[in-house]
């Protein structure tokens, strides 16, 4: 078995070819790994496709939606995903570079007022970081949320984004989870979530978030947003 | 005068600073290195890690400052998490009752959790820590709340990705005739597909080629001229390198102060290019702000590569360079 990487400046270049109008051919590298399942990539590439058609009227207009089905269908898709490759492949980054020109298109329509540059930085391969790439950012929610969970509807890119995988406290998915689910529940604005981040990040010097209970993690949840009034 | 604001952690609990110190003596060794707060392995190691926790706990002073402070062992726990820095879960390794379980040294292989200690592309966090383990009535300076870190050791282990990775590579007839050049070519600066804020390793995004012979010179001669051929070298090089940073950043659409700001809120994963652009922040010295730092790279790179040359050894550091890629 083996996976496909391409280089960030190869994808650049298929880009800047994409986006001109032409029908690129993707130069990729196979790396030999027998931990990977190629047609579990193959699936995943053709889902990301179908989503995309399936929700083309439905372009992303708001970070903050609620009920996002695309984000949903590939939520699932990614999750099934990460169960079938090794972690060779999960740690490569031209791995996700390779995922991300394979499904281009669902990109440009993800994104369709984006300059080139907001396009690379949601395709993995500009300078952000993994969690600021949409599979990257789906991979690690997928990770947090686990199966099946209401959750995935939940694009909320600045909560995800700011209030958990930038943050230490965040890295525990019990507690993640609570938080979320608080301000689904509550409906809360975002500068109440912003509140509340700042609250936990307080309480952080303290208590230890990372190995906290589902117990633990209600109490912290319910008692920073009621002190807070919200 | 200036303000200037500084962040503190405030723990105002009673006898918590000698509940603090618990912890101090718990040693992390990887592939036998004692790890201080982070420690950097090439990214081939990561296959194949030894990772060991020793634990010296003084259960007895512990359970004597319980005692003052109303506790008893029994309202400890000792906990050990990890994760990958790329994911950023953490993953819970033990997590011990200090009255009942026995805390036990700890060894894992990399490949028994290859999801948090194979990740090679950030590294991965330990973090040990001995907590409340129970809720106890809130009371003025006494720690109450469940989960409350009475004493804390963390590390990091991080991909090798060190800038000093840089070195002239000897190009033979094939190499030349690959890169289109004259069989005559003596060096040439290539500026690769990988872009340098993507690439693990600065021979990813740049390389400076050197005539194979005139390198094999100076590398077996020791006379002065194979000396001065070393610092020419090494001089090429860095200009060629800083050269290229200074064209990757005023390729940026953002602003300096919004990168100098992604960069030290780590909105940017640490790599290549930002160690390097906080090397260069540093050995300049005598700038207040990184954005300073990046103006200066894009402005005036030729001022950068004389300030950099003049505060690191350039020649000493490319001959070890060279005689390891020799070995």
């Amino acid at each position: 078995m083996s996976y496909k990487i391409v280089e960030s400046g190869v994808a650049e270049t298929f880009l800047v070819d994409f986006l001109s109008g032409l029908k690129p051919e993707l130069q990729f590298v196979e790396v030999e790994d027998d931990g990977s399942e190629i047609n579990a990539v193959h699936a995943f590439i053709a889902g990301v496709l179908a989503a995309h058609k399936e929700e083309a009227s439905r372009p992303l207009v708001s970070k903050k939606r609620k009920d996002d089905k695309f984000e949903l269908v590939v939520s699932d898709l990614i999750h099934e995903l990460d169960q079938r490759i090794s972690y060779k492949a999960k740690f490569n980054q031209n791995f996700w570079i390779y995922l991300a020109c394979s499904t281009v298109e669902a990109h440009t329509w993800r994104y369709p007022d984006s300059t080139g540059d907001n396009l690379k930085e949601n395709m993995g391969f500009r300078r952000s970081g993994f969690s600021e790439s949409l599979f990257g950012r789906l991979l690690i929610r997928s990770e947090i949320i686990g199966e099946g969970s209401a959750l995935h509807e939940f694009v909320g890119q600045d909560f995800w984004r700011s209030h958990i995988m930038r943050t230490k406290y965040g890295g525990n998915p019990v507690f993640a989870i609570e938080f979320a689910e608080c301000v689904l529940k509550n409906d809360l604005k975002t500068e109440d979530q912003r509140e509340m981040a700042k609250a936990f990040k307080r309480e952080h010097s303290n208590l230890f978030f990372e190995g906290f209970d589902y117990e633990s993690s209600k109490r912290i949840v319910e008692y920073v947003r009621s002190s807070m009034g919200v | 005068m200036e303000n200037r604001l500084e962040t503190r952690t405030v723990r105002p609990f009673i006898g918590m600073d000698r509940l603090e110190s618990q912890l101090s003596r718990t040693v992390l060794r990887v592939n036998g290195k004692a790890v201080m707060k982070r420690e950097y392995f090439g990214e081939e190691e990561f296959e194949d890690l030894k990772i060991a926790l020793t634990f010296d706990l003084d259960s007895g002073a512990l359970a004597l400052t319980a005692e003052e402070m109303g506790l008893s062992i029994g309202d400890f726990r000792l906990a050990v998490v990890a994760r990958s820095l790329t994911i950023g879960n953490w993953v819970e390794l033990r997590n011990w009752q200090l009255e009942t379980d026995e805390i036990e040294d700890l060894d894992f292989h990399s490949q028994d959790l290859p999801n948090v200690f194979c990740d090679v592309r950030s590294g991965f966090e330990i973090v040990c820590a001995l907590v409340l383990a129970k809720q106890r009535p809130q009371a003025p300076l006494e720690i109450y709340e469940k989960g409350t870190w009475l004493s804390l050791m963390e590390w990091k282990i991080l991909p090798d990705r060190e800038v000093s990775s840089f070195a002239p590579k000897g190009m033979d007839a094939k190499i030349k005739k690959d890169l289109n050049l004259s069989s005559k070519a003596v060096i040439f600066v290539e500026a690769k597909s990988e872009s340098l804020w993507t690439a693990r390793t600065l021979d990813e995004a740049l390389t400076v080629w050197v005539d194979e012979d005139l390198l094999n010179m100076t590398m077996r001669q020791n006379s002065g001229t194979a000396t001065m051929t070393e610092i020419f070298l090494a001089r090429i090089a860095l200009e060629a390198l800083v050269n290229h940073v200074s064209r990757s950043l005023s390729r940026e659409k953002s602003s300096m102060e919004a990168v100098s700001r992604q960069i030290e809120l780590k909105e940017i994963d640490e790599n290549v290019f930002t160690s390097f652009l906080k090397k260069v922040h540093k050995v300049i010295g005598t700038n207040e702000t990184l954005e300073e730092t990046l103006q200066q790279v894009v402005s005036e790179p030729a001022m950068v590569v004389s300030k950099m040359e003049s505060a690191v050894d350039l020649r000493a550091d490319l001959k070890r360079l060279l005689l390891k890629e020799d070995s």
